[in-house]
């Protein structure tokens, strides 16, 4: 289809902006610090990071208070910022057994080496309004700190903790990770084409929308699918990220906080060659990871990540090119929002075949 | 861990104020050239997946990196983030403390304090989040 440009109104987009500027400022309060934004809408920044593919978090709160709170526009502001700026590295691949945890659980198993910690958490609370933020003093606060760090058990040294997924392949009950380990492909310099490698598919789902990535694992939870997770290990915590200088030396640059699924989905017959073999049935993987502490992002990736391994795909999340093409928040909204746009022309013409076929009709019952 | 990895791990982790001191303290001594002024860029965070075992590229990360020359000696400096401050003072640091400026004793005394102001607040993180370890219990069946 061809598109017809239009131009002018600048004065008025002009305007419009300014419009946009006081309708965010036009109450009495005072306006929000970005830092306050960074720390207090912690959940907000880290998924505008995980979707707009950029993890920074101060440019992420910033993007929130420019977009006033739509997540979607600010991780467009925040891809966007990103086009402006170089990438002169490419980090030592982060080994998520090194992960600092701040939360970790297993629903597969109730003991799990190590423990589970439920860290910070809104899952055991019964979502209930709590009218007393309504009045938070910075008073309360500091008491609240104050009370919450005394007598405190200073812990000697922070465990590490082995994965889950690696005893139940001690057991020889999961397949062991390949040897050959091939450089991934990157999405941002290479186009997507199908049937697209794995690593492909776990950077577009790493860097797609939240609310697309839950719609399609959710309805292969519902149903339309055969998956049937059960979440092995869920972790958040802190990653180091590692480069090589100029001279070829590591060097630490900092810790990215993620949160990482592993879904154990239904076991896999072995084939019949590989029973001849001895091989036994297995259980089979999902792997999601994702920026920041979004827990929905990293599960429904994980179970999209080994719905897409199915076989013979029949349904929707299944699809591999069905699930890439679609996940990407800032391409979707982009093309949602582009039908804002004027379309005069376009509309005109349909306007002008529609009136047209109509007059058509009425003569042909006129008879003339 | 071997002594430069400590040293960018305490560059990084470390508290900023006491670096922006030593650092101006070290370019009143020393000669000094910025040969790349802290400009931001880009690092391809690249993480290993477990189902196959195979990297993937999760995302871009946001860092600073900038380059000088302490008495003759090339030393880059990199921050996460925007933070042109902590890298210069990564660059000047490290610098000093590879050429083995007068001034390195100091800087390493300043950074064994440091190393035991991170591990406190390390040990504490966890601490908080060990206090919410879990041991559920199964229940009969209703």
């Amino acid at each position: 289809m061809g598109y017809v440009a239009v131009k002018g109104g600048t004065q008025s987009i002009l305007e419009a902006a300014r419009l946009l500027r006081y309708f965010r400022l036009k109450g009495d309060a005072p306006p929000l610090e970005v830092r306050q934004i960074q720390e207090q809408m912690r959940l907000a920044v880290d998924k505008v990071m995980s979707e707009g593919s950029l993890y920074a978090p101060f440019y992420a709160a910033l993007a929130l208070k420019q977009a006033e709170g739509d997540t979607i526009e600010a991780s467009f502001i925040l891809r966007a910022y990103r086009s402006t700026r170089p990438r002169n590295y490419i980090s030592v691949p982060a080994d998520t057994r090194q992960m600092k945890i701040i939360r970790r659980i297993s629903a597969a198993f109730k003991d799990i080496p190590g423990g589970q910690f439920l860290g910070p958490s809104r899952d055991y609370t019964q979502r209930l309004l709590d009218f007393n933020l309504a009045e938070e003093e910075t008073e309360q606060v500091l008491k609240f700190c104050r009370e919450y760090l005394k007598e405190l058990e200073v812990l000697e040294e922070a465990p590490s903790f082995p994965k889950v997924v690696d005893l139940l392949r001690a057991e020889g009950l999961l397949a062991k990770e390949e040897e050959i380990r091939p450089q991934p492909p990157d999405i941002t310099r290479e186009a997507l084409s199908f049937p697209a490698s794995r690593t492909a598919a776990l950077q577009a789902m790493a860097r797609g929308e939240t609310g697309g990535l839950l719609a399609l694992a959710y309805s292969s939870m519902k149903g339309y699918g055969d998956i049937h997770p059960t979440i092995g290990e869920l972790r958040v915590g802190y990653l180091p990220l590692n480069i090589f200088d100029a001279k070829g030396q590591k060097v630490y640059v900092g810790q990215v906080l993620v949160t990482e699924a592993e879904v154990i989905a239904r076991p896999e017959a072995a084939k019949p060659e590989a029973a001849k073999r001895g091989n036994k049935p297995q259980f089979t993987l999902g792997y999601g990871l994702c920026f920041g502490h979004n827990e929905l992002k990293a599960i429904s990736m994980a179970v999209l990540d080994r719905a897409m391994q199915t076989k013979r795909p029949k349904l929707p999340a299944e699809d591999q090119e069905f699930v890439l093409s679609i996940v990407d928040g800032i391409e979707s909204s982009g093309f949602a929002a582009h039908y804002k746009l004027p379309h005069y022309i376009t509309f005109q013409s349909d306007l002008d075949r529609l009136r047209f076929i109509r007059r058509l009709g009425e003569e042909r019952e006129n008879g003339d | 861990m071997e002594d430069i990895d400590r040293i960018d791990y305490l560059l990084a982790e470390g508290g900023l104020p006491v670096f922006i001191e030593l650092a101006e303290e070290l370019a009143s001594q020393a000669r000094v050239k910025i040969i790349q002024e802290p400009s931001a860029c880009l690092v391809m965070m690249q993480v290993f997946e477990t189902v196959q075992g195979h990297h993937f590229n999760l995302g871009e990360v946001l860092i600073t990196e900038c380059a000088v020359e302490i008495e003759g000696t090339y030393v880059q400096g990199f921050a996460l983030g925007d933070e042109p401050q902590r890298a210069l003072c990564a660059a000047l640091l490290k610098g000093a403390i590879a050429g083995k400026h007068p001034l390195a004793p100091k800087i390493l005394s300043v950074f064994a304090e440091q190393e035991n102001t991170i591990q406190q607040r390390k040990k504490t993180e966890f601490s908080l989040v060990a206090r919410t370890r879990v041991d559920f219990e199964v229940m009969d069946h209703i």
